[in-house]
């Protein structure tokens, strides 16, 4: 997509870096204002992207849910200053797996994530253990191109969030030199995705984030 | 928080967030803080010291927001002045959405606010150099300028990056596209023939409206292609023997840029890209820029302004406005009583109904930051041309081939007839028996070079 003229001269638009949120909508999340707090961070989060004015990058964002028996894709990625924000809704199951699929559909399909694209980056959030089959799925996204090159990032909320849903948030982030986020009181969620937020707009306006970059944003 | 030296700041509202800090508006509006953040306590007093040395270096009129108090801590950052009614630079580098882009350019302020902008950014890092500075990370976010079209106000912020010595450090808050080769490859620090690449990117990418070295390759191809060009491993797409990264985009080249300001660039793009002493500094820049705006017309039908060495206008393709053309030059001395004249090959226009200022840069070849009018020109339907002296001192307008002598005192006018006829009438800048500099006015004529 070119901005063109009506005397031809064109200019070029910044590359787009991809922002995929894969959200748990499963019924607990109900539980606690869970979703709540989850829809407005990620509402503000796109705001602050929305805001960030790169001659280099602009951040596109993209939802995809999972809940009820199966993943949706709630917010098609965009530039970021063209989401219409609707919030989310907590019911049924959590079928991670299907998720997985849907996004590594998603991020190899290039009419939506374009070859010209930056390092795209996925942010998983979940409150508990999957319910479906999503190993098999991980791994089609892990061994995808540009799953695998993603910069993966996840943080389980709430109580409810035991040893065996931590490592699956550890086996979807696969990289020992970033931590999984942990928001058990719910109301940390919100400075979990300002770090988030700080990440990705370091990323668009060097063009690159180094570990020890991350580093600076754990805190 | 307060400040060092005891006053208390209350932040009101912020305005900007970046990867070092962020920025607060304080002090009832007048003051603007920036706060900043420190991986750990040795970074924080490193950052600390360096603030202090720049708060008392002295940079005089230069338009820097320089620290003006530190915090105290545990607070790290300063407090600076206010910049009200402006904006980054940036916002006059690219469109957004699917605006189109020559009207676009134009409701910008058009090519020469574009050159007089950057002639004034340039001026500022000149100010640096000039005393041993140098400013880090010159980049479309870290100039500000004036928001209303009729302001030509620049300022440089983010000083935390200003060096007294340069040294080598990581570039990971670099600006994407705007650090020179050997400071983004860890080679050297930054030093003012950085400073001097980074502006010539940015001269060259807002005056065309595409990066010099984004091709069409490394626009359509992966982000790690664009990584190479940035560390200059691929030809500019200009070069003038490897065409392999021509681009597509922006503006004709010889619309937007005079052959001057094209050499320059090409210059600080090509051997400039490896060998940092090449390239030209950015005094070199702030002149070529200046005088390339002198030879603007603004275009009474799409009010776009263009260079007058165009047959017609280049964004709408209507025919030029009448005008005059001031060749500047100098008088050496008188030899038995007739002046003698050094030419230059500087000129300037001045288009009928228009106020064409004159700077100090022309009448005494000063370096003035603020680039105030000495004398306005303005020629009317009768083909009048009067100058009003605005200046500390006379100037002379004298007649056709030494004819009649007029003074012009300070703060008064005259004016000269007769354009039609005869050209020839010339403003000299200093009494006759003392060297000094002369526009000589002609008319400009049209030749129809199809
Ligand atoms: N003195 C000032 N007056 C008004 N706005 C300012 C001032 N300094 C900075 N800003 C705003 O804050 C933003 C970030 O400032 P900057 O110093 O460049 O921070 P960073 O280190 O994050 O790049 C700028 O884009 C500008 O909009
Ligand atoms: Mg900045
Ligand atoms: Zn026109």
């Amino acid at each position: 997509m070119d901005g063109s003229t009506s005397d031809q001269a064109m200019f070029q638009r910044p590359r787009p870096l991809p922002v995929l949120i894969l959200a748990d909508v499963s019924g607990s999340m109900a539980n606690d204002g869970k979703i709540d707090v989850l829809n407005r961070s990620v509402a503000t989060m796109i705001r602050a992207f929305a805001d960030e004015d790169s001659l280099r990058g602009e951040i596109w964002a993209g939802v995809v849910t999972f809940g009820g028996s199966d993943a949706t894709l709630h917010h098609p990625l965009v530039p970021a200053s063209d989401v219409r924000w609707d919030d989310m809704r907590a019911s049924g199951r959590t079928p991670l797996g299907a998720a997985l699929d849907l996004v590594t559909g998603l991020l190899v399909d290039e009419s939506v994530v374009p070859r010209r694209a930056f390092r795209p980056t996925v942010v998983l959030v979940s409150d508990g253990v999957p319910t479906d089959e999503w190993r098999a799925a991980l791994s089609r996204l892990l061994t995808s191109d540009k799953g695998g090159r993603a910069l993966r990032l996840a943080v389980g909320v709430g109580q409810d969030m035991d040893a065996e849903a931590f490592d699956v948030l550890e086996q979807f982030i696969a990289n020992p030199q970033v931590k999984v986020g942990r928001a058990e009181d719910v109301h940390e969620l919100p400075r979990y995705f300002d770090w988030v937020t700080a990440t990705v707009t370091t990323q668009v306006r060097s063009g690159r984030v180094t570990n020890d970059d991350l580093l600076d944003f754990m805190n | 928080m307060r400040t060092e030296d005891d006053q208390a700041i209350e932040l009101t509202r912020r305005i900007g967030a970046g990867g070092q800090g962020e920025v607060w508006e304080a002090g009832g509006g007048r003051l603007a803080v920036k706060l900043l953040h420190s991986r750990d306590q040795r970074a924080a007093e490193r950052l600390a010291a360096q603030l202090r040395t720049l708060r008392l270096l002295d940079l005089g009129d230069l338009p820097i927001a320089r620290p003006l108090a530190l915090l105290s801590p545990p607070h790290l950052g300063y407090t600076m002045v206010m910049l009200a009614d402006m904006v980054a630079l940036r916002q006059l580098f690219a469109p957004t959405g699917r605006t189109a882009l020559v009207p676009w350019y134009t409701e910008t302020g058009g090519l020469r606010r574009r050159l007089r902008l950057l002639g004034r950014t340039a001026s500022a890092l000149a100010g640096l150099h000039g005393r041993g500075l140098c400013y880090g990370d010159p980049s479309p976010v870290n100039v500000m300028v004036s928001e209303p079209l009729d302001h030509e106000q620049v300022y440089l912020i983010d000083v935390d990056n200003v060096a007294v010595m340069s040294e080598v450090r990581g570039n990971a808050y670099a600006t994407r596209g705007y650090s020179a080769p050997e400071v983004l490859a860890g080679r050297l620090g930054v030093s003012s023939l950085s400073d001097a690449y980074a502006f010539a990117v940015m001269a060259f990418e807002l005056l065309t409206v595409v990066h010099p070295f984004i091709g069409d390759k490394v626009y359509d191809g992966e982000p790690d292609l664009e990584d190479k060009a940035f560390a200059g491993e691929l030809p500019w797409i200009e070069h003038s023997t490897q065409p392999s990264n021509r681009s597509r985009f922006g503006l004709a080249r010889d619309v937007v840029l005079t052959p001057g300001l094209r050499t320059l660039a090409a210059r600080a793009f090509e051997a400039g890209v490896a060998e940092p002493t090449a390239r030209p500094t950015v005094a070199e820049w702030r002149t070529k820029l200046y005088e390339a705006a002198d030879l603007t017309l603004a275009c009474p039908e799409c009010h776009g302004t263009y260079f007058g060495s165009r047959a017609t206008c280049p964004w709408c393709g209507v025919a030029p406005p009448p005008a005059l053309f001031a060749q500047l030059l100098t008088q050496v001395g008188l030899e038995a009583g007739k002046p003698m004249f050094a030419e230059t090959r500087r000129a300037l226009l001045v288009q009928r109904q228009v106020v064409t200022p004159v700077s100090a840069r022309t009448a005494v070849a000063a370096v003035d930051e603020l680039e105030q009018s000495v004398v306005d020109l303005w020629y009317d339907h009768n083909d009048r041309l009067t100058v009003t002296n605005r200046w500390d001192r006379p100037v002379w307008l004298v007649g056709v081939g030494g004819g009649p002598r007029m003074a012009i005192a300070v703060g008064h006018d005259a004016t000269i007839p007769m354009f039609n006829r005869r050209s020839g009438w010339e403003l000299h800048f200093g009494p006759a028996h003392e060297p000094h500099r002369v526009l000589r006015f002609s008319r400009l004529v049209r030749k129809d070079n199809r």
